[in-house]
Formats: structure tokens, sequence, C-alpha cells
């Protein structure tokens, strides 16, 4: 066989390995492109129109323009909701954040049953959200929940709370329950990442003098960081996008104390069919989120080996 | 220091004990409240432990509702979108793994980026698209719409699990004579089973808890899959609670008993994804 043979072989065999590559890949790419890429295209040109869906035409007629925009930073329903989607995004974050990190310390302690208390523990994971929510919403129902018989019983309140008729404690029971709903995650990744974490990094630092406390903090802590920003910038995408949860507990109220902004594109969108306007508002969500992602990886990206 | 030793893991019992109770109280409380009779549902105090249980909420529900339907609604839409999601996130996940050429990692960037975008913000898109493609009320829509949420993660997810497969023995395989697709499916995805039970049971959690885009491309009594036909029941005039957790708890009770038995795949898979750093 003369060398350039065998060399045009390669190329050949190269070129075929590479289309056999983009060919495994090609399914997903495809329903990627038409499911995801080409509706936020399309919904990125809708926000500079005035579309309205039940037109003929569909209504890409007409001038382009800011208008939806404007309309939006004119709106004090839209920066009512931004409001509410930032504190959502934050509590919800904190508090499955907190309880993910305690139970994840917990059950990487070794004891007899740690596997079947790993499971349990992420129970909450497969509940759906509609299901989560129900059952938070009988909890937290004002005459007959069992949470205002505990908070009476304890003596924390004198009379019953109307948990879905006041703004705060609309927004702290919709928030409790995604709390409850989002936590598993944090346990599952923190506790991968604990396991990861070389056993004589602790017994070096015993060797040394150093606490629980201090272990804790500077090898536990500091050798999740990565973790801890993927982990951030997933929930905090995720918070952004809920929508069952909000939808079924509140769908928003009382007057807007529960709307984030997936829930106000949603309305805007299905029921005063204000597509274009919804779109504009989706488009600055998608932004936000974007900037909280780049905002948590910069924070946290030093490595800690 | 066998006592402290003692004492400590007493303490750690009691603490992860008493954590338990506290996180799993909501869905104990669910139980609680399907098994209780209709007429003292709503009395107070609260009874925390069924006294007097009974079974008749979940009779009403399942010979009155049309849970049974939303059940097989849910199922087919399911299983249908397992059977596209897990090869198409398995193929991707594997040629993520195994190539390096330019536009593979793109794509995985790419399939990174899918995963951030709000449901409610494409679904406005997909509606008019559907509505156009005359899929509006169709379940091909809900599995199309399903499956490429559950693609992005899968491939990573995939592709961690397969990065743990060396590649020798492929080449090995190929060397006796199997073609690279034949070494792929008779070598490599019998080694990764877990990988293909961490992404199922992925796809199945989000699939059976789908509500933005069922409620909306999906109408009709009959059609709905179960959340729409759970959330339903809350916005009755008078919710009958014991009937609505009784209904819940049908509709959790597979995917519950499916994450029981394959949670450490997902766990795996989870860690495998990257996310782990």
């Amino acid at each position: 066989m003369t060398p350039s043979l065998a060399r045009r072989r390669r190329l050949v065999s190269a070129a075929r390995s590479r289309l056999y590559a983009f060919a495994l890949l090609a399914p997903a790419i495809i329903v990627v492109l038409l499911v995801i890429v080409y509706p936020l295209v399309v919904a990125g040109q809708m926000s500079f129109y005035d579309v309205h869906v039940f037109r003929r035409d569909r209504g890409f007629t007409g001038t382009p323009g800011w208008f939806n925009y404007i309309d939006m930073i004119e709106n004090a329903a839209f920066w009512r909701s931004l409001r509410v989607t930032l504190g959502y995004v934050f509590w919800g974050t904190v508090g499955s954040f907190g309880i993910g990190l305690f139970t994840a310390v917990l059950l990487h302690q070794p004891f007899r049953g740690r596997f079947l208390a790993r499971v349990l523990v992420m129970m909450p994971w497969p509940i759906p959200g509609v299901v989560a929510a129900t059952i938070f919403m009988w909890m937290f129902n004002s005459s007959f929940g069992v949470i205002n018989y505990l908070l009476l019983q304890v003596g924390l309140i004198e009379s019953s709370i109307p948990w879905f008729t006041r703004a705060g404690p609309a927004f702290f029971a919709v928030t409790l329950a995604t709390i409850w709903k989002g936590y598993p995650f944090f346990t599952v990744t923190l506790l991968a990442g604990m396991q990861s974490i070389p056993r004589e990094l602790y017994e070096a630092a015993r060797v040394d003098g150093a606490n629980a406390v201090q272990q804790f903090r500077h090898i536990t802590i500091a050798a999740l960081r990565p973790v801890i920003g993927i982990a951030l910038v997933i929930s905090t995408l995720w918070l952004f996008r809920v929508f069952d949860i909000i939808f079924v507990m509140t769908g928003g109220g009382p007057s807007g104390a529960t709307e984030t902004l997936a829930i106000q594109i949603y309305r805007e969108a299905f029921q005063y069919f204000q597509m274009s306007y919804a779109a504009a508002v989706g488009m600055v969500t998608l932004l936000l989120s974007v900037i909280a992602t780049f905002v948590y990886l910069r924070a946290t990206s030093k490595s800690f080996y | 220091m066998l006592r402290r030793h003692r004492l400590n893991s007493l303490v750690l019992y009691v603490l992860v004990i008493g954590t338990l109770a506290v996180l799993l109280f909501p869905l104990y409380w669910m139980l609680v409240t399907a098994l209780r009779p209709g007429n003292v549902l709503l009395s107070w105090p609260p009874q925390f432990f069924p006294a007097d249980a009974s079974l008749s909420a979940f009779r009403r529900v399942l010979g009155e509702t049309l849970i049974f339907r939303w059940f097989l609604n849910s199922t087919v839409v399911a299983a249908v979108t397992i059977a596209i999601a897990v090869p198409v996130s398995s193929l991707a996940g594997y040629a993520m793994s195994r190539f390096r050429y330019r536009g593979v990692s793109e794509t995985g960037f790419l399939l990174l980026v899918a995963r951030m975008l709000p449901a409610s913000l494409l679904i406005i898109p997909l509606y008019i698209l559907f509505a156009r493609l005359g899929l509006i009320n169709n379940y091909l829509a809900l599995v199309i719409a399903n499956t490429s949420f559950v693609v992005p993660f899968g491939a990573w997810m995939m592709k961690g699990f397969f990065d743990s497969i060396p590649r020798e023995l492929e080449d090995a395989a190929m060397i006796d004579g199997a073609s690279a697709f034949g070494a792929l499916l008779r070598v490599v995805m019998p080694l990764s089973l877990p990988g293909l039970a961490a992404t199922t049971i992925y796809c199945a959690i989000l699939t059976w808890g789908e509500f933005v885009f069922a409620t909306t491309l999906i109408s009709g009594e009959s059609r709905w899959t179960g959340p729409i036909g759970i959330a339903a029941f809350n916005q009755q005039y008078r919710i009958e609670w014991n009937d609505i957790m009784a209904a819940s708890l049908i509709f959790v009770l597979p995917v519950v008993v499916l994450f029981g038995f394959l949670e450490r795949y997902l766990v795996q898979g989870i860690a495998a994804s990257g996310v782990k750093g």
C-alpha cells in the first residue's frame, strides 16, 4: 500500500467517524432546535411586534419596535412581579440550600440504616409539583389546617392565620412548599461532593488541632465550593422557572403577592392573550437568569484543590 | 471513650429521626387525610393518627372521577417519552463522551443552555407552532415537549456514565469484527445499565409531574394527565380534601416506588453529570 493511499484511507475513516459522531448527536440537536431554539427565536421576534394569535396573519405586521418593553417598564405590575421573583428566588435558595446542607452532613455520617434514611430524605423529589402544592394548601388551610393548629398549640399565634388571603403569609406558604420540593437536589449534590473529599484532609487537620467546626468550614465547605456553585446555579434557574407550585396554590395572588415572572408571563399570554407583551417579559426573565448564573459561577469558581 | 461513642450515635439517631419526621410530615399528612372518612374531615382539632381509617375516599375517587383515565394518559405520555428520550440522550451522551470534534462540545454547551429557559416563555411560541401543525390536544405535542426537556440533562448524565467505561472495550469488539454502532449497542450499552436507569427515572419524574405544557396543550377532561386532574380538584367550589389526597396518593405511588428502587442510580447519575465539579 502506498503511503498516500494509507493517508487517504485515514482521512476517509476520520471523515466517517466525524459523520458518525454527528449522526449520534443529530436526534438530540433536532429536538433541542425544534422545541427550544426555534421557540426562543420566535419569542424574541414576537416581543418586538404586536402579535395576535387568533388573527390569520398571526400579527407579524406593522413596524417592529421596543414598545412592549416600554410598556413593561411603565407597568407597575412588572416591577412588583420582579420584586416577588427576586424574593422568591432568594428565600427559596436559602431555604433549600440550608436544609440540603444539613441533611447532607447528617447523611454523610456513618450509621446503620443510612441507605434507607437517604432514600427517605429525598422522597419529596419525585413528588409532582402539583401534588406538593396541594398538600401544602391543605396543611396551610386557614380553618382546618394542621399548621395553624400547631402554631396555636405552641402559642406562636393567638388566632388562625388566613394564609392565602394575605400577602406575606401567602408568599411564605408558597415559598415553603417550593423549598420542600427543592431541597433534595441540594442533598444529593452536596452528598456526592462530600463523598469525593479525601479523608486524609480531615486526619491532617485533626493532627494540627482543628476542631469539628474549623474542619467543616475550612475543609468541607471550602472543598465543596465548586459543587455549591453549580448546585446554586441549577437551583436558581429552577426557581426562576417554577410554575406549577405557585399556579396551583395561589395563581399569583392575593393581588400579585406571589406572582413571579414565570406566572406573569403565563397569565399575560394565556389569560389576557397579550402574547407579545408576555414574550417581552419572558426575554427579560431569561436575561435575569443568565446574569444570576454568571454571578454565582464567578463567586464560587475559585478551585479548592 | 466507648460511652461517648454510644452517646454520639444516640444523638445522631435522634437527629436523623427528628429530621425525617419533619421533612416527611407532608407525605404522612397526605396519607392520614386520604384515610379519613369524609364526614369528620373538617373537624377541629386535626387528627394526627387515623383512628377511624376508612378507604371511602379511595373508593369515591376511583368510582366517581376520571382518575383512572388520567393515570392511564400519564402512563402513555411517560412511556412514549421515555422510549424516545432515553435513546436520544444515550446516543448524544455517547458522542459527547467519545468524540472531540469541533461542534461536539458546542452541542453539549447548547444543551446546557437549553435547560435554562423558562417553560412559560417557550410555551408561547410552541403553542402557536403546535396550533399551526394541528397538534393541539394531541399527546404527540406533549411527548415532543417533554423529550426536549429531558434530553439536555439526560445527555450529560449519560456522558458521565460513558466516561467511566474504558474505550478499549469497543476497540476490542471492533477488532473482532463488530461495527462501531454494533460495539456501542452490544458492548457499551449493557455496561451502562445504571446510566440508563438513572436517565429513565429522571425522565419518569419529570414527565409524571409535568404541568405547564399539559395544561396549555391538552384540553377535555378525559384527555387530561394526572397533574391537571389533581389541579382541577383544587378549583372546585367545595374541596373534599380526603378525596384529593387519595387521588394524589394514587398518582404519586408509582413514581415514589420507582424512585425508591432506582434512587441510587439517579444519585450516581447526578454525581457523574459533572454537577460534582
